[in-house]
Order: C-alpha cells, then sequence, then structure tokens
C-alpha cells in the first residue's frame, strides 16, 4: 500500500504488554488465529525500550503491572506524540482507573475475562483507526509542504480566493489586474494539487492545522 | 830627807793601802753576806779581819802623817799589806771556782726536779713497747689510776689492753696507722675499764725510738689519766645541755604562752623590728600575714596591710593614717580600736617595755561590739515599741468623763481630743459596740477594775468606721479616793478589717471547697480532719460515717470499709484497707476501687508539705463504663477492619484469578479459531491444551487460598504448623511480590512444634506485616526490595515470627507508637492494622515489637507453643 506521501506502510503489529508471560503467550496465540502479528513485553519498560514509532498496528495494555503502569506507559507515549492506539485491559473491580484511562484518550477499555471477539474487533478497529490517521498525517504533511511553494502574492491569492473573493475583488485589493490574479488562482490549484476549489479549501484547512 | 815630794809619795801610798784594805774588807763583807758559805766565811772573815787591822794601822800613820805633813815610819808594812790583798784575791778566785760549779751542779738539779715536778703533776704513766708495739715497761706515778694497770698491759698492745677491736673505729685505725708509721703522737684519747669495772680516760703520747744504728726500737711515751678532768667536762656540758635545754623550754612555754593567747600578741624591739607574734596576731591581719615575722619593721607590716584595705579608717588615706598609728604605735596611750574590713574589731594596747620595745595586744572585741550594737538596737526598738503600742493616752474622771486625750495619735486618725472631753466613753457618738462587751466594760468601770483591750467602733462624722482598742486601770489620790481612770488607746481599724478579710477569705475557702464536685477532705499532720465538703456524703455514702472535723482518716476509711459498701470477704477488705492506708506513705497514683453495686470511686491523695493530706474522691462509674465501650467499640472496628483487609485481598485474589481465567480463554478462543479454519498443528494443539490445564490449576489454587480466607468466621484455636501459615501467606502474596519486585525469602525452624493459634488470625496478622513490609519497600531501588520471614523457637515454649524488609525501618517515635490504634506511617493508612495484629497476638498470649536494630524494618512476635504438642516430644 502507497501513502500519499509515498512511503510504504508496514504490517500492522499488535504490541503487548503483560507481566503475566501467561496471558502474554495465551494472547499472543488468540491474535495469531487470525493472522495478525503480534510482539509481546514484560513490562512497559521494556515496550518503551523497544518501540518503533514507525510501526503502525495498536498496543494491548494491563493495567495492572509492576514497575511502569498501564496508566503511566500510556501517559508517556501521550507526551512523546506517540499516537499509537492502547487497548487497556482492567481486571476486577479496577473500574475507577479504568475510567481514569479512558479519560486521558485510550482508544478502548476491555475487562478480564473478555470474549474473543470483542477484543479482536477492538484490535481491528484500533489498527483500522492508526492507519488512518497515520495517512491523514501524511496528507496534512503533503499538503504543508505545497503550500509551501507558493509565492507570496500565490499565498495572498489564495488566502483570498478560500475566503471567497472574486477574481474581481481579489484585483482590487491587491492592486493587481485580474487577469494577473487568473494565472495567480491557475498555479496556487496547481502546486496545491487541489482538483476544485472545494477541494482547496480542504487542503488549505489541512495545512492551517497544526500537528 | 824631808822634801815635798818626798811626803807626798809617802801619803799616796798610805791611801792606796787604805783603799785596798777597805776594798778587802768590803769584800770580805759581802761575801760574808751574800754567799753564806762557811768555808769562805772563814777564810773571807780572816783575810777581812787582817785587812781591817792593817787598815786600823795605816789610819793611824795616817793621822801622824797629818800631824806632820809627812808618813813617817811602818812603810813596811805595805808588803803585808800587799800580801794579805793578794790572800783576798785569791780567795775570792777559788771560792769563785767553787761557788760557779757548786752554782752549776745546784742548778741542774733544781731544773731536773722541776721537769720532774712537772712531769709529775701532769703524767701518771711512763711506758714504753717494743718493735711489736706490745708494752714492755709500764710504771705509774700513783696507785690510783682508774682503768688497766700496768702489769695488766705488760705484752699486749694497748688496744688488746683495752679490748677494743683496733679496726672498728676511725680513732683506732688512725693510732695504729700512726704507731706502724712509727710516728710520733700526742693525747690519743681513749676509755677502758679496768679489773673492777671502773672505766678511766686516758690521754697517751709517745714517740718512736731508734738506736744509735737508727733501728726502731719501739715506743716510749706517757699516759695520763684524765678521768675526773673527762667526767668533770661532761658534767659540764651536761650542765651546760640542762641550762640550755631549760632556757629553750622556758622559750617554748613563753611562745606557748603566746600563742594560748586568745589575744593577738606581738613584741618588737627597741629599733621597732617584730620580736614575736602569735598565729593568732597574724590571722587578724591575713593579708600581710607573710610579713608578720620576726626581723620585720612594724611600719613595713602596717602600709602593705593599709593598702590592701585590711583597715577600714586607713581606706584612700594610706600614708596619712601609717603616719597616725606610728606616732600612736611609738608613744602608746590609751587602747585604741580598729574596724577591719571583714567587719572585726580590735581592740589594741600597746605598751613600751623596760628594754625600750614595744609589747602589743590585739583583742577582738567583735562580739563586744555586735551586743553593744544590738543594744542599741535593742534600746531603739523598745523605745520604738513603748512609742507605737499606743496610739494616745487618755484620762477621765469619776464619772468615767475623759477629762485629758492627748492629742498626737488621736489627730492622726482624724479625731479631736476636744470633741470627746467630758464625755464617757459610752456616750461617743456613733459609738458601735457589742453590747456584751460595752456591760462587761461599764461593770469593769463601776467596780473600778482595770481592763485590758477593750475593743469598740465608731463611725466617724465623715462616714467611715474606725475601730479602737483601749486599756486603763483607776486612779486613786493620796488619800485613797477614785479619781478616775488613766489608759491608752489605739486605732485598731487596719487590724478588724484583716480580720474581717481573713474571715471572709476562710468563708470562700470553704464555698470553694464545697464547690469542688469531689469528695474533699484535708487531714493535718496529725491526721485529724480539718476540711470536708459535702459531696464526701454523695462519693462514699457511709451515712454511719463519722465525718466531723477532727475525725482521723484511718477511721473514716475503716468506718468506709467496715460499712460493707466494698462487698467481698473480711480478708479482701483488710487487703484493701492497708492498701488504702499505705497511700499515704506513697500518694503518687491514683487510687481506684469497685464497690459492691458495681460504682467506682477514684481517689487522688496529696501529701503536702506540711504533712496534711488532701484526699479528692470522685465516682469514676461513668468514665469507667464508658472506657469499657471504648474498648468494645475498637474490638467491633477491628472486626471490621479485618473485613476490609478481606475487601482488600479479595481485590488482589479476583486480578490473581483473572490471569489464569484470561490465558485459559485465550488459549480456548484462539485454538477455536484456528480449528474453525482448519489451520491448526496438533503438536501447537497438545502443547496450548497442557497450558490450559495449567491454568486452571493455578486458578484453584487461587480460589482455594481466598476460600480458607474467608470462610472461617468464628476464631479457633489449635496446633497448626507455623510453616504451613508461612507457606500460606507467601501464595496469597505472591501477586503483590511480584508487582512490587520484591523478593521473598522464607527461613523457617525445622521441626519445630506446632503453634496453639487461630490460623486466620494468624494468617492475618502475618500477611498483614508482609504487606506493610512490602508497602514500605517501595522507594527502595527495585533490586534491594526483599521481604524476610523467619521463625525460631523463642525459649520459654514460644515460637519467635520474624518479619524484616529492606526499607527504611521504623523512627524511634513510630516505633513506640506503632500499635497503638490510630497510628499509621502510611499515606491512606487507617492505622488499625498493626493494632489489630496485636490485639490478636496478645490475645494468643504472645507480644509483638518492634525491632529498631539493624537495617530496614524488623518486626518480631512470639506465639505458643502447642503445649501437649511439647509434652510429645518431650
Amino acid at each position: 500500500m502507497m501513502l500519499p506521501n509515498g512511503r510504504e506502510t508496514l504490517d500492522p503489529t499488535v504490541f503487548v504488554v503483560d507481566d503475566d508471560a501467561a496471558v502474554r503467550q495465551s494472547f499472543e496465540w488468540l491474535v495469531g488465529s487470525v493472522g495478525l502479528h503480534t510482539e509481546t513485553y514484560a513490562s512497559a519498560q521494556a515496550f518503551m525500550d523497544a518501540y518503533d514509532p514507525a510501526k503502525p498496528g495498536c498496543l494491548v495494555l494491563d493495567v495492572r503491572m509492576p514497575g511502569m503502569s498501564g496508566l503511566e506507559l500510556q501517559e508517556r507515549l501521550a507526551a512523546e506524540g506517540v499516537t499509537l492506539p492502547v487497548i487497556v485491559v482492567s481486571g476486577y473491580g479496577d473500574v475507577p482507573t479504568a475510567v481514569r484511562v479512558m479519560k486521558q484518550g485510550a482508544v478502548d477499555f476491555i475487562e478480564k475475562p473478555f470474549s474473543d471477539q470483542a477484543m479482536l474487533d477492538r484490535i481491528q478497529a484500533s489498527i483500522e483507526r492508526d492507519l488512518e490517521t497515520r495517512r491523514a498525517e501524511a496528507e496534512r504533511a503533503c499538503a504543508r509542504s505545497n503550500r509551501d511553494s507558493l509565492t507570496r502574492r500565490e499565498a495572498e491569492v489564495m488566502d483570498l480566493v478560500i475566503a471567497g473573493k472574486s477574481n474581481k475583488e481579489i484585483a482590487r485589493a491587491l492592486a493587481i489586474s485580474p487577469k494577473t490574479v487568473e494565472v495567480h488562482r491557475s498555479n496556487v490549484m496547481k502546486k496545491m494539487q487541489a482538483d476544485s476549489l472545494a477541494d482547496l479549501v480542504r487542503l488549505a484547512e489541512r495545512t492551517a492545522q497544526p500537528g | 830627807m824631808a822634801g815635798p815630794w818626798g811626803t807626798q809619795r809617802m801619803s799616796l801610798v798610805l791611801v792606796l793601802s787604805i783603799m785596798i784594805r777597805l776594798a778587802a774588807l768590803i769584800a770580805a763583807g759581802l761575801i760574808w753576806l751574800r754567799l753564806r758559805d762557811r768555808w769562805f766565811v772563814f777564810l773571807g772573815a780572816t783575810v777581812a779581819l787582817t785587812a781591817l787591822r792593817q787598815v786600823l794601822t795605816l789610819l793611824s800613820q795616817f793621822d801622824a802623817v797629818s800631824q806632820t805633813g809627812f808618813v813617817t815610819g811602818n812603810l813596811e808594812e805595805l808588803p803585808g799589806l800587799a800580801v794579805s790583798v793578794m790572800l783576798f784575791v785569791a780567795v775570792l778566785f777559788l771560792r769563785r771556782l767553787v761557788i760557779d760549779r757548786r752554782a752549776a751542779e745546784a742548778s741542774l738539779k733544781e731544773g731536773e726536779r722541776r721537769f720532774r715536778d712537772l712531769i709529775d703533776a701532769s703524767v701518771d704513766r711512763f711506758w714504753e713497747m717494743d718493735e711489736s708495739l706490745r708494752f714492755t715497761y709500764a710504771v705509774d706515778q700513783s696507785g690510783l689510776s682508774r682503768g688497766p694497770s700496768p702489769a695488766a698491759i705488760l705484752g699486749r698492745t694497748r688496744w688488746e689492753s683495752v679490748g677494743v677491736d683496733p679496726d672498728a673505729t676511725e680513732k683506732w685505725r688512725r693510732h695504729r696507722a700512726d704507731l706502724e708509721a712509727r710516728r710520733p703522737f700526742r693525747d690519743f684519747r681513749f676509755s677502758a675499764k679496768d679489773e673492777s669495772g671502773q672505766v678511766g680516760h686516758w690521754r697517751v703520747s709517745g714517740k718512736p725510738i731508734f738506736d744509735d744504728d737508727g733501728r726502731f726500737r719501739g715506743y716510749r711515751g706517757t699516759a695520763t689519766e684524765e678521768t675526773e678532768h673527762v667526767l668533770r667536762q661532761e658534767k659540764a656540758e651536761r650542765a651546760l645541755r640542762e641550762s640550755e635545754a631549760r632556757a629553750a623550754r622556758a622559750r617554748t612555754r613563753l611562745f606557748d604562752a603566746i600563742e594560748s593567747l586568745t589575744e593577738g600578741f606581738a613584741l618588737y624591739d627597741s629599733e621597732d623590728r617584730q620580736v614575736a607574734c602569735n598565729q593568732k596576731y597574724r590571722e587578724m591581719y591575713p593579708s600581710v600575714a607573710h610579713l608578720l615575722v620576726p626581723g620585720v619593721h612594724f611600719e613595713d607590716q602596717i602600709r602593705p596591710s593599709a593598702y590592701a584595705g585590711e583597715i577600714v579608717e586607713a581606706v584612700g588615706r594610706e600614708e596619712e593614717w601609717v603616719a597616725e598609728r606610728m606616732k600612736s604605735h611609738l608613744d602608746p596611750g590609751e587602747p585604741h580600736e580598729q574596724l577591719l574590713k571583714d567587719g572585726r574589731w580590735l581592740r589594741i594596747s600597746e605598751r613600751r617595755t623596760k628594754d625600750g620595745g614595744i609589747v602589743g595586744v590585739r583583742t577582738d572585741i567583735t562580739a563586744v561590739k555586735a551586743i553593744e550594737q544590738a543594744l542599741r538596737e535593742s534600746e531603739a526598738r523598745i523605745r520604738d515599741y513603748a512609742e507605737s503600742a499606743s496610739d494616745w493616752f487618755w484620762e477621765s474622771d469619776a464619772e468615767h468623763r475623759f477629762t485629758f486625750v492627748s492629742r498626737a495619735g488621736v489627730e492622726e486618725v482624724g479625731l479631736r481630743p476636744e470633741d470627746v472631753i467630758g464625755l464617757a466613753r459610752y456616750e461617743l457618738p456613733g459609738l458601735m459596740v457589742d453590747p456584751d462587751l460595752l456591760a462587761r466594760n461599764r461593770a469593769d468601770l463601776e467596780a473600778r477594775r482595770p481592763f485590758r483591750d477593750f475593743v469598740y467602733g465608731r463611725r466617724l462624722a465623715d462616714g467611715r468606721v474606725a475601730h479602737f482598742k483601749v486599756s486603763g486601770k483607776p486612779l486613786y489620790g493620796k488619800g485613797g479616793e477614785f479619781l478616775g481612770y488613766r489608759g491608752v488607746g489605739s486605732e485598731i481599724s487596719a487590724e478588724v478589717e484583716a480580720q474581717d478579710r481573713r474571715r471572709e477569705a476562710e468563708q470562700r475557702l470553704a464555698r470553694a471547697i464545697e464547690a469542688i464536685p469531689a469528695a474533699f477532705t484535708l487531714f493535718d499532720s496529725e491526721d485529724r480532719l480539718i476540711a470536708f465538703n459535702k459531696v464526701n456524703q454523695a462519693v462514699y455514702e457511709r451515712p454511719s460515717a463519722p465525718m466531723v472535723l477532727g475525725a482521723r482518716h484511718r477511721d473514716l476509711v475503716r468506718a468506709f470499709a467496715d460499712s460493707g459498701g466494698l462487698g467481698g470477704s473480711k480478708a479482701e477488705t483488710e487487703a484493701w484497707l492497708a492498701r488504702r492506708l499505705n497511700r499515704r506513705n506513697d500518694p503518687a497514683r491514683a487510687f481506684e476501687f469497685r464497690r459492691s453495686d458495681d460504682s467506682w470511686i477514684e481517689i487522688n491523695d496529696y501529701l503536702l508539705e506540711d504533712g496534711s493530706l488532701i484526699t479528692v474522691g470522685v465516682d469514676i462509674t461513668e468514665r469507667k463504663r464508658s472506657q469499657e465501650l471504648i474498648r468494645r467499640r475498637e474490638a467491633e472496628l477491628a472486626q471490621l477492619l479485618r473485613r476490609s483487609t478481606l475487601d482488600e485481598m479479595a481485590s488482589v485474589m479476583a486480578h490473581e484469578l483473572n490471569q489464569p481465567l484470561s490465558a485459559m480463554v485465550n488459549y480456548a478462543n484462539g485454538s477455536l479459531r484456528r480449528m474453525r479454519a482448519d489451520a491448526v498443528d496438533r503438536a501447537d494443539l497438545t502443547e496450548i491444551m497442557t497450558r490450559i490445564s495449567e491454568q486452571a490449576q493455578r486458578a484453584s489454587d487461587v480460589l482455594r487460598r481466598i476460600g480458607g480466607f474467608v470462610g472461617q468466621a468464628e476464631p479457633e484455636r489449635g496446633p497448626v504448623d507455623m510453616a504451613e501459615i508461612v507457606n500460606e501467606v507467601a501464595a496469597m502474596l505472591r501477586g503483590q511480590l511480584q508487582a512490587s519486585k520484591v523478593r521473598l525469602q522464607v527461613d523457617l525452624e525445622d521441626g519445630a512444634a506446632p503453634v496453639l493459634v487461630d490460623r486466620i488470625e494468624i494468617e492475618q496478622v502475618l500477611l498483614n506485616l508482609a504487606r506493610n513490609a512490602i508497602e514500605a519497600m517501595e522507594a527502595s531501588p527495585a533490586d534491594a526490595r526483599e521481604l524476610r520471614i523467619r521463625t525460631r523457637s523463642a525459649g520459654d515454649g514460644y515460637l519467635e515470627i520474624i518479619v524484616s524488609d529492606t526499607g527504611p525501618g521504623f523512627d524511634k517515635e513510630a516505633a513506640a507508637a506503632i500499635f497503638e490504634p490510630f497510628v499509621t506511617t502510611k499515606e491512606n493508612g487507617m492505622g488499625m492494622g498493626l493494632s489489630i495484629s496485636r490485639t490478636i497476638v496478645e490475645a494468643h498470649g504472645g507480644r509483638i515489637r518492634i525491632d529498631r536494630r539493624g537495617r530496614g524494618g524488623t518486626v518480631r512476635l512470639t506465639l505458643p507453643f502447642d503445649c501437649e504438642a511439647l509434652d510429645d516430644v518431650a
């Protein structure tokens, strides 16, 4: 699969962090049954040490772990701008913790013991989301680079076009001829790889978004 | 032939002849007179007579010549005369020869005799000794000498004769050396005993004898006995010594006498230098005591004393004082007094001695001075008393009306004498007096008896009330007629007011005591009740007790005990009494006791410094009940907390259970999916099934433990192997240990007997301790977290269980209080865990404590072995 920015995506991976070896292994066995690749880690630290942000996928965390807890790991990832979706697995009685986890923006929350289907669905959904996020990010990066290629005049013209001004109005505002506006507008459409005015607006908005 | 020449020649011969014969005559006389030698007298006399005859003859011729002027005849006589003269000269010469020889002989004899006499007088013995220094000859002058006789010494040396060892003393050594060196010696002195034991003192001298050939032949010498002399000398020396000793004794006695004087004594010579002084004298002037020694000039003693500030009157004017003092010292007159800086007074008496010296005596008159001072003060005081004893004087007439009131005193209290003159005392305006007192006073007056201290009050014109005290005695005239009274009066308003205030204070105190919500009693040092309040009745409830002032504490206590309120046997009552009464000796702690009606009383005793005793009794039944209630609540709370511990445990257990269950489900679901997809490897499946089975077993273990912990409700003690409990707890802790990365080290004593405990309770205690320990290590480095559980026999039938961690340990404060309820070191702890643990352990008869030795936290607890099991082992 090719992303808009030309980079090839990697196969999505299910990262599993759990201190209990039996749980880890059994999870690997379950996830493997739907053909997904799994990487397991015994602790949050081990995961942090080995994690490559370029790898898409999702993270399955046990909330209750020695050392760095699932919660802490999630906070660390968020702080480092890692957008990897997180599925938090909690045990009995951990509801308050789970609520906190959700509030901190974890993708999903699932209570142990869980049904395999529910878990696998969540994993699939999370991976999809991650891929989508990564695609959008790539698009945004592309639009930003296109915008950066505009000349100052072209950028001014684009801003006015997006603001819904007619060519005449733009020519008046910039004290140039409508003909010249026409030329600039054409260049803007080309450089921004926009098919239509609506497309241009969308792309321009994307470049304005931070991140 | 007669001529002048012929005549002259004749007269010359005649004169010559006369002269020669006269000379012979004179010589004969001289010889006769001087030498009285018979021979020469005879010879001389003959010659002299012849000469005389011839002279007479010649004279007669001379007469004739003078008559005739010429010598006539008899000139033939001249040759005879010449012969006679020659004969005489010859006799003289002869005599000279004889007499000179005789004189020489006599002189020699005389010298010898004199020498002999000298020797005789000083020498008692002559002696000789041979070459071998042994006596060969000895002869005594007199037979009276003391010491060895001449016969006894012959053939012996001197030392042998005396019987001494010549090497023994220096004296004899030197003597023998002299002898052996053949030196002469003089005055060698020794003493020796003779046969009769008499001691003789001898002095010997001797010189060596050499023969003509120069050969040594021995010694010759003399010996003088000087026993008498020595004895005399000794006696004289003894006498001298005695007289010296007597003088010394006299001196000592004198000094002793001086020393023993209670006065300071000092003697100065005519040059004013100290001759002697006694210690007392030195003590009087301590700053110059070192100068108060013989030889020091008086002035050199007093000047430093003055500058040392020792003499009060000399301070600041030292030189001036020294001059004055020297004047009075050198010309002593009347004794004078001297004040020293330490407050002592000295009386100084000085007097000239006959030899021009000065003797000074100092008497310490401090006491006298003090007495004088005291006397002066006392006189002044008496005067003051006399002046202050009363404020005024009064006189009244036979009708008891005032005729005189002294102005002084009366005016000071704001009254005027003229206001009362003419009035009787009982007529004074504003009189306030106790009617009885007034009646008695009037009776005294009527009977003309003296009265004392009649007290009355008056409301004065300015509205204030003054109190007075008067005394008086009747006055009679010369004829015995009654004249009235005379007396003194004082204002005593202040006293009366003070008395009122005191009474008020006493009442206030009594009210305060009454208001004390406890049974208050005060006993004096004689154990008599002097104050109490009514609460006593309520607290002690003893209607029969003689609670009256003066009652004795022990009687009251006994009466209370005997009233039966205590319940119990007679012996118990006696024991209680003994305890209660002994408290007077040791009132440190509150005394609590229960009465037969289950009410409680607490008595606090306070022993005051003056020996009086305060007892404060309180009915503490309510307090006791509250305490009981609190105890019960605590127990309930403990139960509650135990349950909360269980809840917490359950959460842990749930997690523990969830793990294997999750794993099982995952394995099963994974397998199912593979089977449905027909993508299953048989070997894989077998492996997975084995794992599922393992996890099922794991879940089962967890469940069994929870069941054990929760299932039992009622405590039930029985013999339990501690190892089982420890292992069980270890299993329960596994999850938490893993989660907290704590290593567990278990060290159990081999073959320990079972303990008699409630298994669940002890598991709870151990679990609690272990969990505390794990939590305490949260901040420790992960590789240093170690929990140790050890057991060992502690002796006395107890097993000790030691739970220790590598955390920060307990500080001193925490160690002391940690077992109290609601004391915790944890942020979210309730502080009940260790409190409950202690309750449980102590309920088992064991003990639990913090051990602060070593690093980390250590809790030690003991539990009793099962006695039966122990007996079986024994």
